[in-house]
């Protein structure tokens, strides 16, 4: 990448307490991003996705960064003032959340938290502020914005709130965007314009965007690369392409196996349950589900090696120290 | 931070051995009143009265020289026996009424709901109030009169907590199954919500004490010459100025039973969780 | 909007009406011949002839529904017969009374909203720090305690120990100030923990975490947007508190000598004046539920899923 980064997260580890223990949440997962480029985070529920954007954003609740290193446009965001962090949420970083219908105030107008979001980080009048919201919300494909203004949440669909959303981050135009499941709660039919809404801020606005998904069709769709996660470990990274042709790492390889197609009759899951991500031992995470298993297994960290060009794997068979194994998966 | 919420789980659990234990105190000290009590409480001494605390009167004597510890123990028999009595009644009239109302639906269910809406529109107090004395002072038609007032939120508590276990697959399954409906009511439904309604008893016996003691106070329940606390503090108002210790004992009394019975009933709430009391139901 | 007005005021008829048959049958409950009492009263000897002759003046020898109706037709026009004490027309002797008391539970309501309402939110804001388990220990002690036994302590301070205050009576607002307090004291340990509890729950919604994503200012988001949602179930059981606050005022009023009708309707308790006890009953349900409706429709207007309707 010749352009330098927007963002570029480096070893993030974050850890959360409770009474049982303390919960690994995320363990060293690194990336980068550049402008106009679209990062698929995909996992399962629970493999630390969202915690690693609460962790970009400052806001987790019980949790800790407890190492690493998060870069916005070069400058350290991990060790700013509340304040400072205050200013870069929305403006630089923005987020689309995964309910929309539970995303906003219920009784408060959706013309009121808009323009308080502009008037928060623009020095605008409020008039002002609410010709940008119905020109952002007229942009988002929104029937009758001025009348949406004056509309509470529970009057709008959850696609048109989805679109809010995309409206408010639109207006204020962050450097990155970072979209958490934004299909998940909608539709099909749904689905797909909101998308098409996301392909147009990347196009349109050069907007970095971390496309957090559980649903490889809706990576698939958007992204630039990929990368898998699994327990709070990154364990595959590579460009879209290769990674639907050429999945290394054995989840990538079984996630991709449990879509469901048209030439396959039966669909095939992953067995087993995530570890918990309490007192996680040395063993590769993936051990106990794994259909790939050696005893070199048992004793490995998880690290990233790269393969190829951008394709990074963290798996014991594709070790620094060992030969490089590819095959083909059915 | 989890340590502090670890402490804090046992600091409450403290508090629950601690009121559960002063309530059992109590109950044996009702039950050994004529054993424990150092003078018979309504033994009128004037020479005696006003006493300050001293070897014979622990707790010092009234304005008829009565000793006030004697009275404060014999008291406990009545508050909490009456007490006992009107929540035990609440509960069978209510869990009748609110059972019935929730599992038939329906036109009986409208009934008792309107009767409900329409007690629900007299403040409690003053209902209660009103029955007293339309039936004439004492501690008979206080009872009565907060039995009246009381099952009202009962029936109305249980009849939703009947609603929302109606509703779950284990009683359609019985009912699916031909079981009778009283059947169905004793053997699945009830089980689901005693938990919770043993947690209510807990917290109203609070609430009824404080009204029983409250109107002896104003001199609508107990007549004298009957120990009860509140009716003590009631006498020893006069002498406010000059004993004081006359009615900061009763008072002191009332707050440390109905605070125990309060803690004893969050406990139970805490610990006995439906999630929990619905899983044991399934085992 | 204007339809659930209409519906709620509707639905005030029949429990009117259920409230105005309860306290008909009230009277009836009196275990000893309401005209025996009469004429007792009247210091008159309850004689045979006597007391049929007052049977008949007071209607009381018709068959009930008559009797329930004929009452109901007076009531409607706010007749509620005369005092069996003072022979004065009831209505009018309680409506006198009732001023004092609406002074003592407005003035009470205010006094507890200012001291639970920031109580509440700071506890919230701020919890399990000392000022949280503080404030929660003195509400609960509070809700435990017998309010006349908090009126006597408040009096033995503030009026007899250290003479600040005055005792009895109404007269300057001072006088104002105990009973007040007692009254409020009480239930400002319930509203603070509902308050707390409000606070808590919609501090951890998810429109919270998506303001804070915006990156609003905290002052707004917890003194907005928070706020206004923590404070509706707050303004629901308000109208509940009011109901207790107008029985409470019945022991305060006693305490304090405070000349209002709670203080009215237990001297004519013991004096067995039926007609009193009666009006009193029904006056209080009927400006309960009226309160009860007030606050019903503030809470339409608050909550916008009410105001605009939802099918």
């Amino acid at each position: 990448m010749s352009i330098a980064p927007v963002l570029a997260v480096e070893n993030l580890h974050t850890h959360i307490p409770t009474p049982e223990g303390i919960i690994r949440a995320v363990n060293g997962v690194s990336f980068q991003i550049g402008p106009g480029r679209v990062l698929g985070l995909v996992g399962e529920s629970g493999c630390g996705k969202s915690i690693t954007c609460l962790s970009i954003l400052g806001l987790l609740n019980a949790g800790r960064v407890v190492n690493g290193r998060i870069r916005l446009k070069g400058k350290d965001i991990l060790n700013l003032s509340p304040e400072e962090m205050r200013k870069i949420r929305g403006k630089e970083i923005g987020m689309i959340m995964q309910n929309p219908m539970s995303s906003f105030n219920p009784v408060i107008t959706i013309g009121q938290q808009f323009i308080e979001t502009i008037r928060t980080h623009r020095r605008v009048s409020a008039r002002e502020a609410r010709e940008l919201a119905i020109e952002y919300l007229h942009q988002v494909g929104l029937p009758y914005p001025k009348d949406l203004l004056g509309q509470f949440p529970f009057q709008l669909s959850g696609g048109m709130l989805q679109r809010v959303m995309i409206a408010i981050s639109i207006a204020l135009n962050p450097a990155v965007l970072i979209a958490d499941e934004p299909t998940t709660a909608l539709d099909v039919t749904v689905q797909n314009r909101i998308l098409g809404q996301l392909a147009r801020l990347k196009e349109k606005y050069n907007a970095a965007i971390i496309l957090v998904s559980h649903d490889l069709s809706v990576v698939a769709q958007l992204a630039d690369e990929v990368a898998v996660m699994y327990s709070g470990y990154l364990v595959e990274k590579a460009p879209v392409m290769e990674i639907f042709d050429n999945p290394l790492h054995p989840y990538t390889r079984a996630l991709m196996a449990s879509r469901p197609s048209l030439k396959k009759k039966r669909l095939r899951p992953i067995r087993g349950q995530p570890p918990t991500l309490l007192n996680l031992d040395d063993i590769c995470p993936f051990f106990e589900r794994c259909g790939e298993v050696s005893r070199a297994c048992l004793d490995y960290t998880v690290e990233l090696v790269e393969l190829s060009r951008n394709h990074f794997v963290g798996c014991v068979k594709y070790g620094s120290n060992q030969e490089v194994v590819l095959y083909d998966y059915a | 931070m989890f340590i502090q919420n670890l402490r804090r789980n046992l600091f409450q659990r403290k508090l629950a051995i601690i009121s559960a234990t002063t309530i059992m105190f109590l109950i044996v000290t009702g039950i050994l009143a004529p054993v424990i009590a150092p003078h018979d409480p309504n033994l009128v001494n004037l020479e005696h009265k006003l006493r300050a605390p001293c070897k014979d009167f622990p707790l010092g004597t009234d304005h008829l020289g009565r000793c006030i510890l004697s009275r404060l123990i014999y008291g406990t028999r009545i508050s909490l026996s009456t007490a006992f009595m009107v929540m035990t009644l609440t509960i069978a009239i209510s869990l009748v009424i609110g059972t019935c109302s929730g599992y038939l639906g329906g036109m009986v269910d409208n009934l008792f709901m309107r009767i409900c809406d329409i007690l629900l529109a007299f403040p409690n107090l003053i209902l209660a109030l009103a029955i007293v004395g339309m039936l004439g002072p004492s501690l008979v038609n206080v009872m009565i009169a907060m039995v009246a007032v009381q099952w009202v939120w009962y029936a109305r508590i249980i009849r939703g907590m009947v609603l929302s276990v109606k509703e779950s697959n284990f009683v359609l399954a019985a009912r699916v199954c031909c079981t009778s409906g009283p059947l169905i009511v004793v053997r699945h439904i009830l089980p689901n919500i005693i938990s919770q309604i043993i947690v209510l008893a807990t917290l109203d016996m609070g609430w009824i004490i404080l009204n029983i003691s409250g109107l002896s106070f104003l001199g609508l329940g107990v007549q004298p010459p009957t120990p009860e606390w509140g009716a003590m503090l009631n006498d020893g108002r006069q002498f406010i100025r000059s004993n004081p210790s006359l009615m900061i004992y009763p008072g002191l009394v009332i707050l440390v039973v109905v605070l125990s019975f309060n803690l004893l009933g969050d406990a139970l709430r805490d610990a006995l969780d439906p999630k929990d009391a619905i899983r044991g139901e399934l085992k | 909007m204007k339809g659930y007005i209409v519906k709620r005021v509707l639905n005030l008829i029949p429990v009117l009406l259920g409230v105005s048959v309860i306290t008909f049958v009230l009277i009836h409950m009196v275990p000893c011949d309401p005209a025996e009492v009469y004429l007792r009263l009247s210091q008159v000897p309850p004689t045979d002839e006597a007391v049929a002759s007052i049977r008949k003046e007071l209607g009381l020898d018709r068959p009930l529904y008559v009797q329930y109706f004929d009452w109901l037709w007076k009531v409607l026009h706010l007749d509620f017969g005369k005092s069996f004490v003072t022979k004065k027309p009831v209505l009018a002797e309680i409506l006198s009374y009732l001023p004092a008391t609406i002074e003592l539970t407005v003035c009470s309501m205010v006094i507890m909203i200012l001291i639970s309402v920031p109580t509440g939110i700071l506890a919230a804001l701020y919890k399990d720090s000392l000022f949280d388990q503080f404030s929660r220990v003195l509400a609960f002690v509070g809700a435990s305690m017998p309010s006349f036994w908090l009126g006597l302590l408040l009096m033995y301070f503030f009026a007899l120990k250290f003479d600040l205050l005055p005792v009895m009576g109404k007269g300057t607002y001072l006088h104002l100030i105990l009973p007040s307090l007692t009254l409020a004291l009480g239930h400002a340990a319930t509203y603070t923990r509902l308050l707390r509890a409000s606070m808590l729950e919609n501090l951890s919604r998810e429109f919270v975490l998506y303001a804070r994503a915006r990156g609003l200012k905290e002052r707004l988001i917890i003194g907005k947007h928070v706020l206004k949602n923590a404070m509706l179930p707050v303004v629901t059981a308000f109208g509940m508190s009011l109901g207790h606050m107008l029985a409470g005022a019945v022991i305060v009023e006693n305490i304090f000598a405070w000349p209002g009708v709670g203080r009215f309707a237990v001297f004519s308790i013991f004096s067995r004046d039926y007609p009193v006890i009666q009006c009193y009953v029904c006056l209080m349900a009927v400006i309960f539920v009226l309160c009860n409706l007030l606050v019903d429709i503030s809470y339409s207007f608050l909550d916008p899923r009410i105001k605009i309707g939802r099918e």
